[in-house]
């Protein structure tokens, strides 16, 4: 196939093009309450053509016939000659490179029956059904989509690899009375079958929180020190500094250009922030982006202050700065943007202990179910979370938003735990119409001095 | 394909369904007038559903070998569902216009050139405009084993304007949107430039938040936001499993007396408009809301049959997965009043322009926080200036209870047309 495609790409009139092809082989099962849903296969084969010429722009074409990729090159090349972008697009040096990336998957989920995954759902979402009898409804989901990708560019670069995706899910519904609430549990990984197996605690977890908060009170609004938990404290990082520092969000959106301009104080100084898509086995981590960079540790916030961006190779050349690695899109029906891969917040010290030992009033917001966010404003919604009183975890409490302006927020860290961990989740990021985007958040335990929290009229 | 896939069908399942749809969508991005990027994509793709020994099964193919789908389906029959499912048999379809040649044939040129008129008129006093323009041809094709056997053709024109203006240290952004089956005429288009000089006035000085307890109006991208609870409470699959909070409440004045909400796949060339389902049942407007009373939810053929109900003609399908209830196009009933008579209404309150985007925040039970990004200070029935730094929460189901005023100017967004609702019990908060 990559000769094939270098074959196509030779002539190609355009300054510069690339070619990306997919092909992908996709089951997903579906259990909702006592009921399967839809046990499905699918297969998914198309490709994108993206040219550029001096003095245009960007001529993209996407498709799912592979017959007649000359073509394809022809009309992109046209478009790109239709395009007067107001400032030349450069990209940035890149060296040739070339590779087949194809791990045989031990575990490949496409030599698991669809019978064997429609049984192991089956038994996960059981798993929520007999945890309670408030559980009055389940959804549950397994996913696995393999993908076998080649990229070619006119400079010379083929690459080769797969990429596999495993994803469940769990949601559960509780009711007592005319309390409604629910609570959602999920894992992703770059991996096989083995991966999602022996995932029964994922499951109870997510029936014992929809339980959980039936009995739990709204918070009461006001503001308060407030502990995010991991999963939560690595949401925050994501949606917040991760995003600002997408150069091409700057580029669009002189907001995000003014809070994450370098060298700009951003939040505490206790609080470092990166984004790495080289980490071994995490949802983000590929081992070139949709342009054929290597994945790299940006750096974004050092001690508070904004220190990188996230580039491609074309928002690169435009800040004078080195490709990152972060041009991803979610399929080969679209165009890669500067997107985020493993968004982290580093260790600090301590224990999550130490963080409340001296809360006499607060509330330890626990993962994220919702986020809201525009210009310098977000909301957070937690999943759950508990009153602190006195030093110590009291009642849980529902109903936990986090709302405010995002310097004020990441300033408020005055304390930072050294208990860091990864979250995998089996959502994923969405930007410019392009969701889900695997991504994982890692971080440890985060104090806020104090933060507007919005749940029940005080 | 769908000929020879339902041909295998009838050979060796009990029945079958399938759906084919193509699409070619041209998208352009205007900044200041210039094209700064063009893709075009083709795009094709068949769903096929088979019932084997009482069995569903459900496989999808953006590639061309149609007995490997077959194969597919069979399998996950193998490994499926049972349901009571009852194909429809061929009936006549309602009569409505998806597909307009001249949004079909509109060149690059002329798309472009729609783009750089709206950004003519609407490019000073250092203002930054962007553009999207959109234009998709594509076509919908359903058979199955019971003899349907229909296609339509479908056009869509769809602009976004993001207008970004100084103020003070930094800017405020100012967004409208159209689409329909054909290119705007100007009458829509200076509509949509008068709207977008409106706000963009108002949003020009600043003025201090109202008081916790006053009136909110929504104005139509803000309460489409604001609607999500309910569109997912009137889902059919959520009365049957009873998480809805409308379940069991058909037929009860729920809601205030004067909201109408209608399901209308049959409004002429809009986003949601289709003769017919994704899986062969005719279209019919349904009305959701009348006065207040929850009339009915919408369902695919699957979820009705589990509920003992027929479909509502609301299946769809992608290329990949089941099918699913979802919306045509959704129509708030507007009321009496233009804006300035409702503002009058109002008093003092807070007009919303846009909340801020995302996922959650919003809960089946109803309750809401949204971050107010565009919001403005009515005082004396006068909008004074922009309000920022406020949320607006409540729950939805409450306030829609307590409607103070439907204004009479609604807008098409995306495939819902909302008038500004004047809503009280909405509280206005700091963030």
């Amino acid at each position: 196939m990559l000769e094939r495609l270098l074959d196509a790409i030779r002539n190609s009139r355009a300054d510069y093009a690339d070619i990306r092809l997919e092909r992908s082989f996709i089951t997903s099962v579906a259990w909702r309450g006592r009921r399967l849903e839809g046990a499905s296969t699918g297969t998914d084969v198309g490709g994108t053509v993206r040219c550029l010429n001096h003095g245009g722009g960007w001529g993209i074409a996407s498709f799912n016939r592979l017959d007649d990729l000359e073509a394809r090159l022809a009309r992109a090349h046209e478009l790109s000659l239709a395009v007067r972008s107001p400032e030349p697009v450069v990209l940035a040096p890149a060296p040739v490179r070339e590779g087949h990336l194809r791990p045989a998957l031990a575990d490949d989920p496409r030599d698991i029956p669809l019978r064997e995954k429609r049984r192991y759902l089956e038994h996960l979402n059981a798993e929520m059904l007999r945890f309670d009898r408030r559980i009055i409804d389940t959804q549950s989901a397994y996913r696995d989509e393999i993908t076998e990708c080649w990229f070619v560019n006119s400079e010379g670069t083929a690459l080769h690899e797969l990429r596999p995706d495993v994803t469940l899910s769990a949601l559960a519904v509780a009711r007592d009375g005319g309390v409604l609430e629910r609570a959602v549990e999920s894992l992703g990984a770059r991996g096989g079958w083995t991966r999602v197996r022996d995932q029964e605690e994922l499951f109870r977890t997510a029936a014992r929180r929809a339980v959980g908060l039936l009995d739990a009170k709204p918070v009461r609004s006001g503001s308060y020190p407030v502990v995010l938990d991991p999963r939560l404290a690595g949401v925050v990082a994501h949606e917040t500094v991760g995003h600002l520092c997408e150069a091409d969000t700057q580029l669009e959106d002189p907001v995000a250009a003014a809070l994450a301009a370098p060298g700009r104080q951003l939040g505490s100084e206790l609080l470092t922030i990166g984004d790495d898509g080289s980490v071994v086995g995490l949802r983000g981590t590929l081992p070139f982006d949709d342009e054929g960079t290597p994945p790299s540790n940006t750096l974004l916030v050092q001690h508070g202050v904004v220190v990188g961006r996230l580039h491609s190779r074309e928002t690169a050349a435009r800040f004078g700065e080195r490709p990152t690695g972060n041009a991803r899109a979610i399929s080969f029906r679209h165009v890669p943007l500067v997107r985020l891969t493993n968004t982290y917040v580093a260790n600090g010290a301590g224990t999550f202990a130490d963080l409340i030992r001296d809360v006499k009033l607060g509330v330890y917001a626990c993962d994220a179910v919702g986020s809201r966010h525009r210009g310098d404003s977000y909301s957070f919604t937690a999943g759950h979370g508990y009153m602190i009183r006195d030093g110590a975890l009291a009642e849980p409490v529902k109903s936990v938003v986090l709302v405010g302006f995002v310097a004020e927020l990441l300033g408020a860290v005055d304390r930072v735990a050294g208990d860091f961990r990864w979250h995998e989740s089996g959502g994923g990021c969405g930007k410019g119409g392009q969701s889900p985007l695997p991504v994982s958040e890692g971080a440890p335990h985060l104090r806020l001095r104090a933060a507007e929290i919005r749940g029940q009229a005080p | 394909m769908i000929t020879r896939l339902l041909d295998a069908a009838r050979a060796r399942v009990q029945m079958a369904d399938a759906v084919a749809k193509t699409d070619e969508t041209l998208t352009l991005r205007l900044r200041d007038g210039e094209v700064v990027a063009a893709h075009t994509s083709e795009q094709a793709g068949h769903s096929l559903r088979v019932v084997a020994d009482g069995r569903i099964g459900v496989a999808g193919t953006t590639g061309a070998d149609a007995d490997e789908l077959f194969e597919a389906a069979l399998a996950s029959a193998a490994a499926g569902e049972e349901a009571p499912l009852l194909l429809p048999s061929p009936s006549p379809l309602p009569r409505v216009h998806t597909h307009v040649p001249r949004a079909a044939a509109a060149s690059v040129v002329e798309l472009a050139q729609v783009g750089r008129l709206l950004t003519d008129r609407l490019l000073r006093g250092g203002r930054s405009v962007t553009v999207h323009v959109e234009r998709s041809v594509g076509s919908v094709q359903v058979g199955n084993t019971r003899g349907v056997d229909t296609e339509y053709q479908v056009t869509l024109v769809a602009l976004d304007i993001d207008v970004a203006s100084p103020s003070g240290d930094g800017s405020v952004r100012v967004v409208g949107r159209l689409a329909g089956a054909d290119l705007p005429d100007q009458e829509t288009l200076e509509a949509l430039l008068g709207d977008l000089e409106q706000r963009l006035a108002w949003a020009g000085r600043s003025a201090p938040a109202p008081a916790s307890s006053a009136p909110v109006i929504l104005l139509p991208e803000a309460l489409r936001t604001f609607l999500a609870p309910v569109q997912q409470a009137l889902v059919g699959k959520a009365h049957l499993l009873g998480t809805s909070p409308l379940a069991d409440r058909l037929g009860e004045q729920v809601l205030h007396p004067s909201l109408f909400l209608t399901d209308d796949p049959l409004c002429d060339c809009r986003a949601g408009s289709r003769p017919v389902d994704d899986e062969g049942v005719p279209s019919f407007r349904s009305p959701l809301i009348e006065g207040g009373v929850i009339r009915r939810c919408i369902y695919d053929l699957e979820t009705g049959a589990l509920a003992g109900r027929p479909s509502t003609g609301h299946g769809r399908r992608s290329t990949f997965g089941k099918a699913q209830p979802a919306f045509s196009n959704l129509v708030l009933g507007a009321g009496e009043h233009d804006l300035d008579a409702l503002l009058g209404v109002m008093g003092d309150g807070l007009l919303v322009d846009a909340v801020a985007g995302g996922t959650g925040g919003s809960s089946r039970s109803g309750t809401f926080t949204h971050p107010v990004v565009l919001g403005y200070r009515v005082q004396g029935g006068e909008v004074t200036g922009r309000v920022e730094g406020v949320v607006v929460a409540g729950n939805v189901f409450e306030t829609l209870g307590s409607i103070g005023g439907i204004g009479r100017d609604a807008r098409w967004i995306g495939s819902s047309r909302l008038p500004p609702l004047l809503l009280h019990g909405v509280a206005v908060a700091p963030r």
